[in-house]
């Protein structure tokens, strides 16, 4: 039997979604045709299965990949740095108080443009490679003096 | 900006979740965490259509990160003209397309010079993605796996994301008269593949 009804019509009358003049012809050949009768039935199973389909999940370890690139990709650029630094700004850097810094701020690298102080990050660093060699050397030696010396504060 | 919060907001006792759209107002203003939170809610629907599209794990997983990557670099200069979800099924969408593109390309490459061909060997590795694997779900799932790839998509964003027709055709930059077309087929493909015929229109097996 030819019917004058396709599945895709059956389908779109399923979900109320046929013109009103065409959706009364489908219900009446549905009437008399029980082909078009079954074909409904396996369209509402074929709903009802696609209202909870099967889904497809990532496993574990693609999560954890894409979630590494994403961090590495979304992370806040690093603060840029400038190369020079106010006393202010080389006290909080070097995380002393304003008293402590002017206690050493005879000895830093700095230099003096249009009144103020500044210093260059790079000469400061040096600065702090000397200091370091300087206390290497004094513990070294107080260390061949007193064992001790170092722990005690 | 309104409807930045999404979800009850009267006298529900739970704290809304912040929208996707807040939430990358959020990350676009330099809230990282913002984003881990997108990923969160959107990489399984993204996985998902991926899959479907791609037939294929390791493809998928590289959309999907791909997706999210591409979204954190778009989004400073992102104009927002709907919703997230929609721009985001659209970047899935188009890295699926390029991946089946540029397969075909070297497929018809491979096959002018006469090589093997590059369909994966029979004998693969267990995929690592997981799926309730019920007998019906399986046969389900296939039902959808053999729909032609327009009718598949638009099925899937119907049927995984319950997108309306007008989001879906958003997003398949097709007009929306034609999302319908395809869903009406996929939906009778999928009857005829559960029902167990094969013939389009011609007499069934399945009775009430
Ligand atoms: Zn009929």
């Amino acid at each position: 039997m030819a019917c004058s009804v396709t599945y895709d019509e059956l389908a779109a009358y399923a979900s109320g979604e046929c013109e009103a003049g065409r959706g009364a012809e489908i219900a009446r050949h549905l009437a008399v045709c029980e082909a078009c009768r079954g074909r409904m039935h396996a369209i509402a199973a074929a709903d009802r299965a696609l209202a909870a389909p099967p889904r497809w999940e990532p496993s574990a370890g693609a999560v954890l990949a894409a979630s590494r690139a994403i961090a590495r990709a979304t992370a806040p650029p690093a603060p840029i740095e400038p190369g020079i630094m106010t006393l202010e700004e080389v006290g909080r850097h070097l995380r002393l108080n304003p008293e402590q810094l002017d206690e050493i701020v005879e000895t830093l690298p700095a230099f003096e443009i249009a009144g103020q102080v500044r210093v260059r990050r790079q000469k400061l660093y040096e600065w702090i490679d000397q200091r370091e060699r300087m206390f290497r050397g004094a513990s070294m030696g107080a260390r061949e003096r007193d064992p001790a010396a170092l722990d005690t504060p | 900006m309104e409807g930045l919060i999404a979800g009850s907001s009267s006298k529900g006792l739970a704290v809304p979740e912040p929208s996707d759209e807040a939430l990358l107002e959020m990350f676009r203003s330099g809230d990282a965490a913002a984003f881990t939170v997108l990923f969160e809610r959107w990489r399984g629907s993204i996985y998902n259509f991926a899959r479907y599209m791609l037939g294929e794990e390791a493809a998928a997983e590289d959309v999907m990160q791909e997706t999210f990557l591409a979204v954190a670099q778009a989004a400073p200069s992102y104009q927002p003209r709907g919703q997230f979800r929609t721009w985001v099924l659209r970047i899935t969408r188009n890295r699926c397309l390029n991946r089946i593109e540029s397969l075909r390309v070297r497929r018809q490459h491979m096959a002018a010079a006469s090589v093997e061909a590059l369909d994966p060997p029979a004998n693969q590795a267990a995929p690592h993605d997981a799926m309730q694997q019920s007998e019906e779900m399986a046969r389900v799932r296939r039902a959808i796996e053999q729909l032609p790839e327009r009718q598949r998509e638009a099925l899937v964003l119907f049927a995984f994301e319950s997108a309306g027709y007008a989001e879906i055709a958003a997003v398949l930059d097709m007009p929306v008269n034609t999302v319908k077309t395809l869903i009406h087929r996929a939906r009778a493909e999928v009857a005829r593949a559960l029902a167990g015929t094969d013939e389009p229109g011609g007499a069934l097996g399945v009775k009430g």
